[in-house]
């Protein structure tokens, strides 16, 4: 069965690059989400297996949807998408149940590595 | 011996190797002209000799024999058995070519196969049965190297890593139970003992290309530590606070069985090798002892060397480093200013002078001389020449002139390219070069100066010089041009038509010409790097190629620019200027929307439109937009705003994002954000 991938950022062309990378019959986009406040709702409402997470996103920041997440299911599985010079920030997501992080700009096989790691995770 | 991780050894193996093989490369070549032959056959010697001790090392018993067998026709060189002729010269290139293809084999393959290795040590040998006269009564001149350092089993697999698999020894209190990266297959882990409630020793390191190490390492910590109790080097805490080299280790009480540990570490990605050992409860808890290697590889091994060798990529990330030091310093620009805070603009500014001061350190250490690439060029020029029956010497100057080794790498196709037109079309074959009463040699030159930040490479030859006229002609036979058009170039206009895609590819104009294939691809090279090309020439009198290059890349000047929501940036060094339009500015013709710009029209375009965003700019009194000047062309990019400039520090694009034209890299905001550099040039 696919794997259900939820996408949270705020950028288009961010969310379709990282949508192009999960084009395959392995993986199902069953979501994307422009800010925070939305992610939270599209988690809820749409369980997806993987969600990808912008660090920086308006309305609520990705740290605070990964807190929020967690404390609706705390085995959710959540990569955070994060950019050079961010890496604090990554640790404080970590600290918050983010299960790993994947650095900007993306590489298609990286991101697939780390997705394919947190998935077969227990 | 078996203790030895060869892997370690590998790429400094590979970057040793290719260093001798250029070495010898120039030896070779200087044999056939040198007065005194002894030096450069001593010095050749000495550089197969060391890639035979390295090659013995490492067990690549193929190279090291075809080292030791090239060894022995220099012997005979050396004691006068054998003359130094052109047959010698280039056998001693086939066998130097042999190596240098398996060295490449050893760097790429997972288990090199050093296929047709029997062959050409047969071929050397035939060789020196034929030419060297004392050669079949002579003695071999050299004891074979030692047997291989590690026997063949412990080398292979998971590209020529070493694998240890199996319990540790019982008399060594931290044995190692190393293992590599990727997967450590189920079964061997279900061999291992189960261990309730023990302690563990777990050491391991980052690959040196991972992105954000730190927090790489955070996230292991975080994960090995729901294992059990856990104790870190360094701490949680250090680790937070950025202070981390690429390595660390822990102990771990834990109940959780060795399987359990594996697969949390085999579910990390970036860990380049991992240890773990079991600590008994009277054991000494320092760090395991790890044998060191018995065999001198290499005869740095015997003097203390003045250099260090750093890998690039560890240059790589010490730039990465002070970009990120870039972006947390307009973060706290950007806070000062928030909080109405002046007084911090003191530190800021020396903050700002201390990086840039490391940045142009680290820049200096990332310089290389242009003979890194250059070195092979005698060779290409002499093996383009014979193939072309060409009589040419080749002059390099300016060799030690230095340039940021990214842009070098890039640099060794166009060069190849341009020695390869002078060599083929250029320079006239001797008969002819007779007939026109030139020197039957022709000249080729390769030479380079530096002009501040700049370095300026020519590429000349004495050859027959391009027919601008022909190139017009061919340019209005293929219909790149109008006549109208070409009455109206100038002489350096229409030399450049040469660098038009589809007009070099055809082999008659080729011919005619006398300037060849591919010119297109060197000019985009050398622009793409932030460099020009010019061509000079003079019929029946040479050619010159010039090429204008930076010396240094990474930090550039941008001006970012909104296309709601989005925010692009674009490099200043591409602009004119920034213009804000009223709609009555816009003119139509039949070349599309147009503005006058410094009294002459140029077009207009939307920027949105380019890059297929959605949404239309709104109507407005004025209208931002960006003049842009690319090679002879200017055009205006219409935007949303302007949002001032930034020095910013780019990172080029990984793949698929690379793949996507117009994108140029991408730089990190003060606010962490991530911001596309726009190739401006190539998107109108």
């Amino acid at each position: 069965m696919a794997i259900k991938v939820l996408i949270a950022d705020d950028a288009v062309f961010m969310r379709n690059m990282i949508k192009e990378v999960f084009e395959s019959p392995d993986f199902q986009v069953v979501g994307e989400a422009s800010n925070g406040i939305e992610a939270v709702e599209k988690y809820k409402e749409l369980k997806p297996d993987i969600t990808t997470m912008d660090i920086v996103m308006p309305h609520k920041s990705g740290i605070e949807s990964v807190r929020d997440i967690i404390k609706l299911n705390k085995d959710a599985k959540i990569i955070m998408c994060s950019a050079l010079g961010q890496e604090s920030l990554v640790m404080e997501a970590i600290e918050a149940g983010a299960a790993d992080f994947i650095v900007k700009p993306f590489k298609a096989d990286k991101v697939l590595e780390i997705v394919r790691k947190v998935v077969n995770m227990e | 011996m078996s203790d030895v991780d060869l892997s370690k050894y590998k790429s400094l193996f590979i970057s040793e190797s290719l260093e001798h093989l250029d070495a010898m490369t120039q030896n070779i070549l200087d044999i056939e002209t040198a007065p005194d032959k002894s030096e450069c056959i001593e010095d050749l010697f000495r550089h197969a000799h060391s890639i035979k001790g390295m090659a013995s090392s490492m067990g690549y018993g193929p190279i090291e024999k075809l080292a030791h067998h090239l060894e022995d026709v220099m012997d005979d060189i050396r004691k006068g058995r054998a003359k130094a002729t052109t047959e010698t010269i280039d056998a001693l290139l086939r066998g130097h070519d042999a190596l240098e293809k398996w060295v490449h084999e050893v760097e790429e393959a997972k288990e090199p196969a050093f296929a047709g290795s029997e062959e050409v040590i047969r071929q050397v040998d035939a060789f020196r049965q034929a030419h060297a006269s004392a050669a079949k009564q002579a003695p071999a001149p050299h004891p074979p190297a030692a047997p291989p350092a590690a026997p063949e089993e412990d080398f292979g697999g998971l590209d020529g890593e070493v694998v240890k698999v199996g319990p540790a020894p019982a008399e060594t209190k931290a044995s190692s139970l190393s293992q590599l990266l990727p997967e450590w297959p189920d079964d061997h882990i279900k061999k291992a003992e189960p261990a309730p409630t023990r302690q563990w020793y777990i050491s391991a390191k980052l690959k040196t290309d991972t992105e954000a190490p730190a927090a790489r390492a955070f996230l292991a910590l975080k994960r090995i530590g729901n294992l059990g109790k856990l104790e870190s080097k360094p701490s949680i805490e250090e680790i937070r606070a950025g202070k981390f080299d690429g390595s660390f280790s822990m102990q771990l009480a834990t109940d959780a069985d060795l399987s359990k540990i594996t697969a949390a570490l085999n579910g990390l990605a970036d860990l380049r090798e991992y240890q773990i050992e079991p600590i008994e409860a009277e054991a000494d808890r320092s760090a395991p002892t790890v044998a060191a290697p018995t065999s001198d590889i290499g005869p740095a091994a015997y003097e203390i060397p003045h250099t260090l060798r750093v890998e690039t990529r560890a240059l790589d990330r010490f730039i990465n480093m002070v970009g990120e030091l870039l972006t947390v310093k307009s973060g706290l620009r950007e806070i000062a200013r928030a909080i109405g805070r002046p007084e911090l603009d003191g530190r800021l500014d020396r903050l700002e002078s201390l990086i840039h001061e490391l940045h142009s350190q680290v820049m200096d250490i990332r310089m290389m001389p242009l003979e890194t690439i250059t070195a092979r060029f005698p060779r290409t020029v002499r093996d383009l020449a014979k193939q072309a029956h060409k009589e040419i010497e080749f002059q390099l100057t300016g060799q030690d002139v230095e340039l940021d080794r990214a842009i070098l790498e890039r640099l060794v196709d166009p060069l190849i390219h341009l020695l390869r037109n002078s060599v083929d079309h250029g320079v006239e074959s001797p008969e002819q070069r007779e007939r026109l009463r030139k020197p039957r040699v022709g000249k080729v030159v390769l030479s380079a100066t530096r002009e501040k930040d700049f370095v300026a490479i020519d590429v000349l030859d004495d050859g027959k010089g391009i027919d601008v006229e022909v190139v017009k002609e061919s340019a209005i036979a293929k219909g790149i041009i109008s006549a109208e058009e070409a009455e109206a170039m100038t002489h350096e206009e229409a030399l450049m038509l040469i660098c038009i895609p589809g007009f070099s590819t055809s082999e008659q104009v080729t011919f005619i010409s006398g300037r060849g294939v591919g010119m297109d691809i060197v000019k985009t090279t050398i622009e793409s790097l932030g460099g020009t090309l010019h061509v000079n020439t003079q019929l029946g009198r040479g050619t010159r190629t010039t090429l204008m290059l930076p010396r240094t890349v990474a930090i550039m000047n941008v001006l970012l620019v909104r296309l709601d929501p989005q925010v692009f940036a674009v490099p200043i060094s591409k602009l004119i200027r920034t213009v804000e339009l009223k709609r009555s500015d816009f003119q139509s013709s039949q070349r599309g929307r147009m503005i006058l710009f410094e009294g002459e029209p140029i077009p207009v375009h939307n920027l949105r439109k380019l890059l297929s965003m959605p949404g239309e700019s709104n109507d407005r009194p004025l209208y931002p937009a960006l003049v842009v000047e690319h090679g002879q062309r200017r055009f205006a990019l219409l935007v949303d705003d302007f949002m001032g400039q930034e020095e910013a520090f780019i990172r080029p694009l990984g793949r698929p994002l690379s793949r996507i034209e117009g994108l140029a890299g991408v730089m990190t905001r003060g606010d962490g954000k991530p911001v596309f550099v726009l190739d401006v040039g190539n998107l109108a």
